[in-house]
């Protein structure tokens, strides 16, 4: 793993806050997919928190429109942070019946940005598990919030080492 | 806000002491509410000036913890840090302490425990608390001790002499169950005691009677005599009441044969031992709902005195003695007014307690705060004797008459409904200083005896009547701020002076309770007991939770230490010296170390408190 000796946490000293989001749905078919669970982590500065990550399963533990309520409650106007962000985003648009107009993050594209720049010939590998275990990252991303988790960590190791 | 409790934390290892001695549940809890956080290469982590409300444990990587220029240690993996950060009293730590850094020596992963999760596991784990807060957690411990020793010495020292005995029910070998039966019911006993052919003395109980006659099928003709338990358990009357809870327990049986010089006196219940630790509460309950005339009612209520003297020095918490003498109060209230009042009146209107009384914060005897409500058209030609009379007799129980003239036999206070409301209109129009003080104790009323339907449409007006003014709550909310509470700044001061005394009332309590009833107002709630006020409005996020949690602590603190130097006053001979003087001075150099720590504490949170009240009405503007 290539590290800059720079360090760059004077991006996270501001604490503006930002949400890693991700969603599990009945297909990936933007038509007709229907979302099963939501997750959804608030990222503050080099913080991770956890403690109070949403788990929503909506129309299942939650009504359809309390979910939605409590999903842009949980969100507003933060920037998010998410793998295969566009397909949760539109999910959460639908649930929430509002636009979410804020800064997206994809990390499969930060990721990718950086294999490149290394002069990486083949192919590069953006599953997830591959970028956790390239990215040496303490976690498996397992289950919803394991992979809202996970995407935080990726967002957070790919940021503070500058790209 | 509370979410689902994600389990996603990895790697927490709870192999490692002391998250080894964390209870399955325990470790669940703690695994909900980890925080995870990620540093670069060189990343400060934690320094002076970042304060933290974290514990942070080692996930990945190396941190080094650097004093001035030079590295004091390292922290690997399962390692923790932080805990000078979080608990370290703020700037005043010299600066060796304070140039303390800790800095990622490589890419970190960190666990951060929040504080409030870790006070909570240490709270209920003890021996966790121990191993993680450490020295900290001695000082906090040694005081909960000392109270629970207290306690334990006092439950320890009692005797049986100081229990309720049934007196003993005898019936011959020769009776039969029926005769046994009726005995009981005659003298509503729930066991008789056998005389044996040999002289020995057995036990049947209720029980007994019903196993051997319902479920065993035995004619109630049976004599008693071969039936009957013996091999009792018998305890001198001077024994300590501990030996006869572990004989009890030890033996599985609620009842135990109290003797004296050899002769059974009576019997003791486990119910009975267990309301010795509030004493004459049962006594005085039957005393009054037993009274035939206000006489009866007097010695019940002289009684009380004494009963709050045994409960403090028996050590049990203030918070119980509140409840029970609010409750015994209210008793004697009723029945008085139930003695005095025809039954048309009882039905037509609602004896209410206003104030501390109504709040039911009462410890002791403090000023008269009643008041009648009566419903609109109900006309009672006696009312003004009446009245004048529940008065006079509650001065001669010992409820000092109210300076403020709040008190039945005021016309001013006994009035219809619609008087009320007009009352309570105008006291939100035109509020002066009286008005204030007039909506302030109403606000806490309780009813007591009568139609409480009654004070219920009195309030629902009052709430109804607010509306969302700020300068009113600014104006009702003032007062908070009217004594001054020294502490902060002066701390060192407060120490020169420690031989003054401090009016605990003004400079502690008054501001929470009256800061706290503002709130509740403004909210619109029902509640009128301030530490139920305060629960709830952190619950409506109105107090922030660790605001809430620590008024309630510092409030039980003042009002415990308020008691105490009431109760601690030597004790005059006379009967009428055995009444409890009201006056609220602490001597802070007459506390014990212990309390005088607390009453500083507190008096610090009192003052932030204010601080907040004062923001949030904008008193200061």
């Amino acid at each position: 793993m290539v590290q800059s000796a720079h360090t760059d946490i004077d991006r996270h000293s501001d604490r503006r806050e930002r949400v890693a989001i991700h969603c599990e749905a009945t297909s990936f078919d933007l038509e007709t997919a229907r979302p099963l669970v939501f997750a959804a982590i608030r990222i503050r500065g080099p913080r991770i928190l956890t403690g109070s990550a949403l788990l929503l399963h909506p129309g299942s533990d939650s009504g359809l429109g309390e979910a939605g309520d409590r999903l842009h409650a949980f969100i507003g106007d933060r920037p998010l942070v998410g793998y295969y962000l566009d397909f949760a985003v539109a999910m959460a648009e639908r649930l929430t019946g509002r636009p979410m107009a804020q800064e997206r993050v994809e990390v499969s594209g930060l990721y990718y940005d950086r294999k490149i720049r290394n002069a990486v010939k083949h192919a590069v590998d953006l599953r997830l598990d591959s970028m956790i275990r390239d990215l040496d990252l303490p976690v498996r991303p397992e289950g919803a919030i394991g992979t809202a988790l996970a995407v935080a960590m990726a967002w957070l190791r790919l940021t503070q080492e500058g790209r | 806000m509370q979410h689902a409790t994600p389990t996603a934390s990895p790697d927490f290892d709870f192999g490692r002491h002391p998250f080894n001695l964390l209870t399955a549940d325990q470790r669940a809890a703690l695994a909900g509410a980890l925080d995870i956080a990620l540093y670069p290469r060189e990343a400060v982590i934690l320094c002076r000036e970042e304060p933290t409300d974290s514990l942070f444990v080692v996930l990945r990587g190396t941190v080094q913890e650097r004093r001035g220029g030079d590295v004091a240690a390292l922290h690997g993996p399962g390692d923790r840090f932080g805990l000078q950060a979080l608990y370290g009293s703020v700037g005043g730590d010299g600066i060796g302490a304070g140039a303390r850094r800790f800095v990622a020596v490589e890419e970190c992963v960190c666990h951060l425990i929040p504080r409030a999760a870790l006070e909570a596991l240490a709270a209920e784990n003890s021996a966790f608390g121990t191993a993680i807060l450490g020295d900290f957690a001695q000082r906090m411990r040694d005081l909960a001790a000392e109270r629970s020793n207290r306690e334990m010495a006092a439950l320890t020292m009692a005797r049986i002499r100081q229990a309720y005995l049934h007196p003993p029910l005898f019936v011959e070998a020769a009776a039969s169950l029926r005769d046994a039966a009726e005995a009981m019911r005659q003298n509503r006993a729930s066991s008789v005691l056998v005389r044996g052919a040999d002289g020995q003395t057995g036990i049947l109980t209720g029980t007994d009677l019903r196993d051997l006659v319902v479920l065993d099928g035995r004619p109630v003709t049976d004599p008693v005599g071969p039936l009957a338990r013996y091999g009792l358990l018998t305890l001198d009357r001077d024994d300590l009441l501990f030996n006869a809870l572990v004989l009890m327990t030890k033996h599985a049986v609620r009842r135990v044969v109290v003797t004296e010089n050899g002769a059974v006196v009576g019997l003791l219940g486990q119910s009975d031992l267990l309301a010795v630790l509030s004493n004459h509460s049962q006594v005085i309950g039957v005393q009054v709902e037993h009274a035939t005339g206000p006489d009866d009612l007097r010695r019940a209520s002289r009684s009380i005195v004494e009963l709050i003297r045994t409960l403090h020095a028996t050590g049990v918490k203030v918070s119980f003695i509140a409840d029970l003498v609010t409750e015994l109060n209210r008793r004697i209230f009723r029945k008085l007014f139930e003695l005095l009042a025809p039954p048309e009146l009882l039905a037509n209107s609602c004896l209410i307690v206003m104030g501390s009384e109504g709040r039911g914060e009462q410890l002791l005897k403090t000023d008269q705060d009643n008041g009648l409500i009566l419903r609109d058209g109900f006309d009672c030609p006696d009312l003004p004797r009446i009245a004048a009379e529940f008065t006079r007799h509650l001065v001669e129980f010992g409820y000092p008459p109210c300076p403020g003239n709040i008190m039945l036999s005021n016309p001013e206070w006994t009035r219809p409904l619609a008087g009320y409301k007009d009352a309570i209109f105008s006291w939100i129009h035109r509020p002066d200083e009286a008005a204030q003080m007039n909506l302030a104790i109403f606000y806490d009323a309780a009813p007591v005896a009568g139609d409480a339907t009654l004070l219920q449409d009195a309030k629902d007006y009052l709430l109804g009547r607010l509306q969302d003014n700020q300068m009113f709550f600014t104006q009702f909310a003032r007062p908070t701020l009217s004594f001054d509470t020294p502490s902060g700044l002066f701390a060192a001061l407060f120490d020169r002076r420690r031989g003054e005394p401090v009016d605990i009332k003004k400079a502690g309590i008054f501001p929470i309770v009256h800061g706290v009833r503002a709130l509740a107002l403004e909210k619109h709630r029902a509640e009128t007991n301030t530490v139920e006020r305060i629960q709830v409005l952190a619950e409506l996020g109105a107090l922030d939770r660790k605001m809430a949690g620590d008024l309630v602590e510092a409030f039980t603190i003042l009002s415990t230490i308020r008691l105490k130097a009431r109760v601690d006053l030597p004790e005059p001979g006379s009967e009428e010296g055995a009444e409890l003087a009201i006056d609220n001075l602490v001597y802070p150099d007459r506390l014990g170390k212990l309390d005088h720590d607390q009453f500083k504490d507190c008096l610090a949170l009192v003052k932030s408190f204010k601080e907040l009240i004062a923001h949030h009405f904008r008193l200061n503007h």
